[in-house]
């Protein structure tokens, strides 16, 4: 089956999740006030369980697939049904993020009113790259990710004079309900990091052909790394502006507030807008192509660019309703949560009672 | 089958070559320089735009402020209505892409339709956020034809490099609109714009100065290239005017604020120069007395002179005194622009618990000390 290798699945999960938890924190929780990076960190916590369930079941058989180790825990059908479950939440996370690259595009086209064929571009350009394999869409991630240090070098230090550390405080912001509420939305964009798990081989094959497997240790490194850059860009971007609560904040508004602050200079508008759409890009495509994968993996007869077509539709077809507005996207997102978590958890603690216990195999 | 595909793909791609057709031609555009805000006296607003015309000079329409430039002008009730009233009327599409100040007049910075102005203006698409906040004595579209580039034919360099230079002097303070609303939607301190006015024989505010820089706009003793004048700071409580500092207050709140860290200073008819040698360190305690917190406030200085030096002690004391004087100035109008707040909001966990602290009263009667070394080199 075509899966990522661990290394792809790496860069391509770093790249993805990290601006999609960085964009729900900022952007689409402006509740947050300044304290987005408490939020995100509350909602890498939150994620802990489920992490561990994964380590815990990579411990199973290090040289096995996802696949196959979700059968091992839970059997065939589980297994499929996982996939079936991670496979709509992944549908879903396509269409919040053609919603967002929408809101995007209408804040830098100075457009009041977009159509929502505007979503259909980047969902077009995600799924030729979808349809190319797991090798394209992770070479993308894995090239875009040698452009990001540079980046955020030009960006953060061009900010470092202006940085006000005082806009961080009162240091928890609007409260703990508040962050509570925030890290919720964010904790949903973190749990695409099961469907990354489960769309990867767990291997990686080298030039001279070697397989070299992937150290259950990797994927929570990984998830860390996430967790902790999303954080310190949250931190970062708070410092620019002092905390507000009592206007509307829409996503135009806080894009505005994120790109034309005044305190970020008119020459950085190139680096962050190509960071910003470079990265949304790529985890666009990682929605569609995980979203695709994740069906072929409940229904084997299904061909795959088919699917990433059915699903590019789908998804555009999602994001022009109103269930992918943005408050409706916050009212989802802990269901999303738990759907793309509970069947680990609950397939770690299965696999304890499968016949045969322990020492069970396929 | 193969050609068919092919065929397929190429019109799918074609979908994504809709970027192309967003593309903006220069002259189908107006570029907004500076925008103008105003009252007039049935209580509408009253926008005015500053536009280049590129045009050769004669053949524009409207009024001409230069040659080269425009101003168009409208008024309506409010200032969105003014706004769509200005896009109506205007032949190109506005855009604020390339705005450089917003002038705003003290009539309608002093109402309290002011900072509802300034959050439609922040909502305003397209608008780039660093465009200074001015806030002229008398009408903004007068101050708005009376600007030209002095030197050199582009006004927005000109306007730019201008407010530089008396910014690097330290005469008057970075305003720039987003952080001027996003402070005063805040409960942090208070924000400051640049306070300005244009030089006339009436004289706005007909202060005989007794040095230079306690002098207001509009009264410098002086003429030259630049017919309208900026001095001093525009005090903002809850984002409306409420007062103004002369050139001397605004200098030693850029140093309180960090954005100078030297300037010229007059002592019984001598001239200095006053440096900081490191930044302006504050600490707030708020554990003492609940609503009277204490400021330590603490100037550490170096002084050169340019002719002779005077005493350091009689340069300490009077510099001492026109920090009291600035901050019992800032406590009169009821406003904090000097970021005490900040240093006070980390001793709280939570907005609410800030919030209830009340810290624009609590600043009011709070207990200053203000401790200022002098050293001559």
């Amino acid at each position: 089956m075509n899966l990522l290798s661990y290394r792809s699945a790496c860069a391509l999960g770093f790249v993805a999740l990290s601006v999609r938890a960085f964009e729900t924190a900022f952007i689409d929780s402006p509740e947050l006030a300044n304290a987005g990076w408490a939020g995100v960190l509350l909602a890498g916590t939150m994620y802990i369980p489920v992490l561990l369930s994964i380590y815990l079941i990579i411990h199973l058989d290090k040289e096995a697939s996802p696949q196959e180790l979700m059968t091992l825990c839970i059997g065939k059908r589980g297994m499929k049904a996982v996939a079936l479950i991670l496979s709509a939440g992944m549908l879903y996370e396509s269409a919040a993020v053609s919603r967002l690259l929408m809101a995007s595009i209408l804040y830098g086209a100075q457009e009041i009113h977009i159509t929502t064929v505007a979503t259909l571009p980047s969902l077009i350009a995600a799924a030729i790259v979808a349809c190319a394999g797991a090798g394209a869409i992770g070479g993308v991630a894995g090239m875009w990710i040698y452009f990001i240090p540079l980046l955020l070098a030009i960006i953060v230090g061009r900010h470092i004079p202006v940085y006000q550390a005082n806009y961080l405080f009162p240091i928890w912001g609007a409260g703990f309900n508040a962050i509570f509420f925030g890290s919720t939305k964010i904790l949903s964009a973190f749990t695409a990091f099961s469907a990354l798990w489960m769309i990867q081989s767990g291997k990686q094959t080298a030039a001279s052909q070697k397989v070299t497997y992937a150290s259950p240790k990797v994927f929570l490194i990984l998830f860390g790394v996430i967790v902790l850059v999303t954080a310190i860009l949250s931190a970062l971007v708070s410092m620019l502006v002092p905390q507000s609560l009592s206007v509307p904040q829409s996503r135009e508004y806080r894009l505005s507030m994120l790109l034309s602050n005044g305190l970020s200079p008119t020459f950085l508008q190139f680096p962050y807008v190509l960071l910003w759409y470079g990265s949304l890009m790529i985890a666009q495509g990682f929605a569609l192509f995980s979203a695709a994968r994740l069906l072929t993996m409940a229904f084997p007869k299904l061909r795959f660019n088919r699917t990433v077509w059915g699903c590019a539709l789908s998804a555009a077809i999602l994001a022009a309703m109103h269930i992918a507005d943005q408050n409706v996207a916050a009212r989802i997102a802990p269901y999303i949560s738990v759907m793309n978590s509970a069947p680990f958890i609950i397939a770690a603690i299965a696999v304890r009672f499968r016949k045969g216990g322990k020492h069970a195999r396929f | 089958m193969r050609v068919f595909k092919t065929a397929v793909a190429l019109v799918l791609l074609s979908a994504v070559l809709s970027g192309c057709s967003m593309a903006q031609q220069v002259e189908h555009n107006a570029y907004v320089i500076t925008m103008g805000v105003d009252l007039n006296d049935s209580g509408d607003c009253v926008i005015s735009i500053q536009i280049p015309s590129i045009a050769p000079s004669g053949s524009a329409e409207g009024e001409n402020s230069s040659a080269s430039y425009v101003i168009s002008t409208a008024s309506a009730p409010t200032f969105s209505e003014a706004l769509i009233l200005l896009e109506a009327v205007t032949p190109r599409k506005l855009n604020y892409r390339q705005m450089i100040s917003l002038v705003a007049s003290q009539k309608i910075a002093s109402s309290p339709l002011f900072p509802a102005l300034m959050t439609e203006l922040m909502h305003t698409y397209g608008l780039f956020g660093s465009a200074q906040l001015i806030i002229c004595a008398g009408n903004a579209k007068d101050f708005l034809s009376t600007q030209t580039p002095e030197i050199g034919t582009r006004l927005s360099t000109s306007v730019n490099a201008m407010l530089e230079n008396y910014r690097n002097q330290g005469f008057i303070p970075e305003a720039l609109i987003s952080q001027v609303h996003y402070l005063t939607q805040s409960r942090y301190s208070d924000p400051v714009a640049i306070y300005a006015a244009t030089s006339d024989e009436r004289h706005f505010r007909n202060v005989p100065p007794d040095a230079v820089e306690d002098s207001y706009p509009g009264s410098l003793p002086s003429t030259g290239l630049a017919v309208n004048e900026y001095m001093g700071a525009a005090l903002l409580q809850n984002g409306v005017m409420v007062g103004v500092l002369n050139g001397t207050q605004t200098q030693i709140l850029n140093m309180i604020l960090g954005k100078s860290t030297d300037m010229t200073y007059f002592v019984d008819g001598y001239t200095v120069q006053l440096k900081l040698k490191k930044p302006v360190s504050n600490r707030v305690d708020l554990c003492k007395d609940i609503g009277k917190p204490e400021i330590n406030l603490n100037f550490d200085l170096a002084v050169k002179a340019l002719t002779v030096t005077p005493d350091t002690e009689t340069i300490r004391a009077r510099f001492t005194d026109d920090v009291v004087n600035l901050i019992e100035t800032c406590r009169l109008f009821k406003t904090e622009p000097f970021g005490f707040a900040f240093a006070a909001s980390r001793q709280f966990k939570t907005l609410d618990e800030w919030n209830a602290y009340q810290w624009r009263e609590s600043f009011a009667n709070a207990n200053m000390q203000i401790t200022v070394s002098i050293e001559s080199i």
